[in-house]
């Protein structure tokens, strides 16, 4: 059904400044000044079609399609490029004579895109025109996005600076806590070995008085370099354990406080728990020996009991109860609620303890539980006694995953064994150096000891040890550094290192084991997990080998490298573990046949000088030699493929100055190989 | 006003004065923001504080610090910001004062609640009469700013031979009597 425009002539030009009439030829017959400002040769009434390109609708060749067209939107550039229109078409007469009219304004958005350099004026657009203000809101939106962005930049800043602000403070509480307890372990500790039987009354009160106050002032500087660690620990690593040897390990190191004062010390693991799991560790260890310390102090008759169960949880993940229940004093409502917040403590009048405490310990609990996802509680009837609980959250790990078995070898077990050997105690610390000395002694072991990372270093290399334990923190020469210059001597096998410092963080743990450590200790020494400890490297027999390695490696005249320097074990190790020790093999000998059969046609690229095929090579040569753990080699093509890839030069002779590590490398992966396969041959002779 | 108003007052402080002072400038003004949000409609009284804690700290009248931030605000703010959208205004002075309040139609349209001044040209004997009229106060000497600004960017000459208030119920209505040459 055909419109007809309703309208007057002066009305349509008001309402649009863009008026273009073609007739049944769709010849333009008539156009507005606006049009004929950007396009002044339309006398002649050309075509449409020749003046503009037509984007809306789709088709408007024939008077028929202008008319069937009406109700859409019509954009038409110029030809010339100069001009665009938007609008809509309606039917009018001009001149008498029916036409089709072109009623729009011109298309600001195409003209500020395409033709920047044209410039429209105000008066190119009728007031209910809107395109100047959706241009004008466009630009607003612009800045409006670019204040958010400016915000968002400074936002970022501020809290990066927080942060490190944050962090600073806590490395010098950390630092200043750590300064104060090295003196304050000698204290305590040449306190712990007085005899009070040697003096009278107030001689003892005031030893009494003296421990328990470098005990609470201990306490309180341990509670700050907790916090400390814990503000400091971000993405804190996890770790496969037993809870059963987790939770008899604790109670294996407070058993004695317990007998101390006669008390029953219990474990009950509900039946049928899972027995491996995934999580922090550490901080389990510590909450539940926080509150099982606890319990022991507050309770003078009866028992403590240590109570697990699985409250909630799918196939792979679930949330275990830990309960710790006493008979001791018990906590009063009114202290419930504050139990959990730092300094508050049993009063005496309370809960009548000469000995309350900090009252450091709890927060330390909450905190950790919270930061591991679970909640913390206590039920308690005063007088009668208390439960103190908390729920915390681990992933199963089936009964394959790995566990270091000897690390999970009670303390009990070990101080039960025959310990023997020679230990290099390094401290620069003279406290440090006489009470370690003395606990080890005690235990059976034979102890030199060094007081910089000098001494040690010509120790280690002089004279034959079973175990460094390496400060890590001296002046000058640092534990890193000497370790180090150890390991480029004596290997982790020839010659195990273990960390000894107070500040633990993971870092610092990365470190350690980067330069060559092979395990991490916290001081103050505690005497089981210093027996744990040597259990793990003294006892020589007991240690893996782990898989390929071959004894007597270094020994090979023909390799100018070591064998642990060509070769990451670990690497291979994590192999086993991913693809099994058979898979390994295969890996193994490919990767032989593979990186010989490259390298002698890197060779003859060389003298055919053709680079890309030198590039391919050098290319997949470092990719295996890395991917098995050949790092010394891979690092070193690397580099060769940069230089080859920014199109330098060589320096003659590169390929005879690699050879001097690859040669090496193939030997050691060779000999790894021949490990494996000899070892697997022994297992078949013992089985047959 | 809206923030688009306290960032362009901020961003003339730091590039003429430094970050320091637009410190200062914030300090002394009590406002508690150091970000506007242009599209964020703020009060009055926070603008007001801005420009007279300028006046403070860069000792300068406060006309003087408006008339400033109104030559900052054409030359630097709006051509940066708004460039397109001037250039439609017109090609003089004239041509611009006579689409301004077009202009500030379509401003109205964008930011709501906005309540824009009036700008209206008359021709007389020895120039012509510009009418400023707003529902604000004070802002007189910010439009004499804008005037000026304008004559630099169209390159002509601006001389403001008169200014004479007219009384209203609410704001203000100043009339500049001006000559426009060209350079």
């Amino acid at each position: 059904m055909s419109k007809w425009a309703d309208i007057s002539w002066n009305q349509l030009q008001s309402l649009f400044s863009t008026v273009i009439c073609v007739d049944k030829t769709m010849r333009i017959v008539y156009a507005s000044n606006t049009v004929l400002r950007y396009l002044p040769d339309l006398g002649n009434k050309p075509l449409l079609r020749e003046t503009f390109s037509i984007l809306r609708p789709g088709k408007l060749e024939t008077f028929a399609d202008a008319i069937g067209s009406q109700d859409s939107l019509c954009l038409m550039t110029a030809t010339n490029k100069k001009f665009a229109v938007r609008g809509q078409l309606i039917q009018s007469s001009y001149d008498n004579n029916d036409v089709m009219c072109f009623c729009g304004a011109p298309w600001l958005f195409w003209m500020s895109s395409n033709c920047p350099d044209v410039r429209l004026s105000m008066t190119d657009f009728t007031p209910q025109d809107v395109q100047l203000d959706q241009l004008f809101f466009m630009t607003t939106e612009k800045r409006m996005v670019a204040d958010l962005e400016n915000l968002n930049i400074e936002l970022t800043e501020a809290k990066n600076e927080l942060q490190v602000a944050h962090e600073t403070q806590h490395r010098f509480f950390a630092q200043m806590s750590h300064e104060m307890r090295t003196p304050l372990n000698g204290v305590v500790s040449a306190l712990s070995l007085l005899d009070p039987n040697h003096y009278d009354d107030r001689q003892r009160q005031l030893l009494t008085l003296a421990k328990s106050s470098s005990r609470n002032l201990m306490d309180v500087i341990n509670y700050v370099l907790d916090l400390s660690k814990l503000e400091l620990a971000g993405e804190e690593g996890e770790s496969v354990f037993d809870l059963s040897k987790l939770t008899r390990s604790i109670m294996d190191i407070l058993d004695a406080k317990a007998r101390e004062k006669s008390l029953e010390l219990r474990l009950e693991l509900e039946p049928d728990l899972p027995q491996y799991y995934r999580g922090n560790t550490g901080r389990l260890r510590q909450v539940l020996l926080n509150l099982i310390m606890n319990a022991i102090k507050f309770t003078n008759k009866g028992s403590v009991t240590i109570e697990v169960l699985r409250v909630a949880g799918g196939a792979s993940d679930c949330t275990l109860k830990f309960s710790v229940t006493d008979t001791g004093i018990g906590v009063a409502d009114e202290a419930k609620q504050h139990i959990f917040k730092p300094f508050w403590s049993v009063q005496p009048e309370e809960g009548n303890h000469p000995d309350a405490g900090t009252g450091l310990g709890l927060d330390i609990v909450r905190r950790n539980v919270e930061d591991a996802g679970g909640q913390v509680g206590v039920m308690s009837e005063l007088g009668a006694g208390s439960t103190f609980w908390f729920e915390w959250p681990l992933i199963m790990e089936s009964d394959r995953a790995v566990i270091n078995t000897a690390a999970n070898q009670s303390a009990e077990d070990i101080l039960e064994a025959d310990l023997s050997g020679r230990v290099l105690l390094v401290d620069d610390n003279q406290t440090n150096l006489l009470l370690g000395t003395m606990i080890l002694e005690s235990m059976g072991v034979d102890v030199r000891t060094a007081e910089n990372g000098a001494e040690a270093v010509a120790a280690a290399l002089e004279d034959s040890f079973d175990l460094v334990l390496m400060d890590i923190h001296m002046p000058d020469f640092d534990g890193i550094e000497a370790t180090r210059q150890i390991r480029k001597v004596k290997d982790e096998q020839d010659l195990p290192i273990v960390a000894l410092t107070a500040l633990a963080y993971d870092k610092e743990k990365e470190t350690c084991i980067a330069s060559g450590m092979n395990g991490y200790l916290t001081k103050p020494i505690v005497k089981n997990a210093l027996a744990q400890e040597l259990g793990m490297w003294l006892n020589r027999s007991a240690r893996t080998t782990p898989a390929g390695a071959v004894e007597g490696h270094d020994e090979d005249p023909s390799a100018t490298l070591a064998f642990t320097e060509v070769l990451d074990q670990a690497v291979l190790e994590e192999l086993k573990i991913q693809i099994g020790q058979d898979n390994l093999k295969t890996v193994l000998t490919k990767v032989l046949t593979e990186a010989t059969q490259r390298w002698e046609e890197l060779i003859g690229a060389q003298s055919n000088g053709d680079k890309v095929v030198m590039q391919r090579h050098v290319h997949s040569l470092s990719s295996i030699f890395r991917s098995v753990g050949l790092m010394l080699a891979g690092n070193a093509l690397a580099k060769i493929e940069i230089e080859l890839r920014a199109d330098n030069e060589l320096e003659s002779g590169w390929l005879a100055e690699f050879d001097k590590i690859r040669a090496p490398s193939m030997a050691a992966l060779t000999e790894t190989l021949e490990g494996m396969l000899s070892s697997v041959s022994t297992t078949t002779v013992g089985t047959n | 006003m809206y923030g688009l108003i306290n960032n362009s007052l901020k961003n003339m402080i730091q590039n003429k004065f430094g970050e320091e002072k637009w410190q200062e400038v914030l300090k002394i003004s009590g406002v508690p923001e150091d970000s506007f949000l242009t599209m964020r409609s703020y009060d009055d009284a926070l603008t007001y504080s801005l420009a007279g804690a300028a006046s403070d700290v860069l000792g300068a009248p406060v006309d003087a610090c408006l008339e400033m931030f109104g030559e900052f605000w054409v030359l630097e703010t709006a051509t940066k910001s708004y460039g397109v959208l001037l250039d439609a205004a017109g090609t003089d002075m004239l041509e611009f004062l006579s689409n301004m309040n077009a202009l500030h139609d379509r401003i109205t349209s964008t930011f709501l609640d906005y309540v824009p001044p009036e700008f209206y040209v008359e021709k007389n004997n020895s120039g012509h009469k510009i009418h400023y009229v707003s529902k604000r106060e004070g802002l007189t000497p910010f439009v004499v700013g804008l005037l000026k600004g304008l004559a630099l960017r169209f390159d002509c000459k601006l001389n403001i031979l008169d200014q004479n208030r007219v009384d209203v119920e609410q704001g203000e209505h100043t009339i500049f009597f001006v000559e426009i040459t060209s350079k």
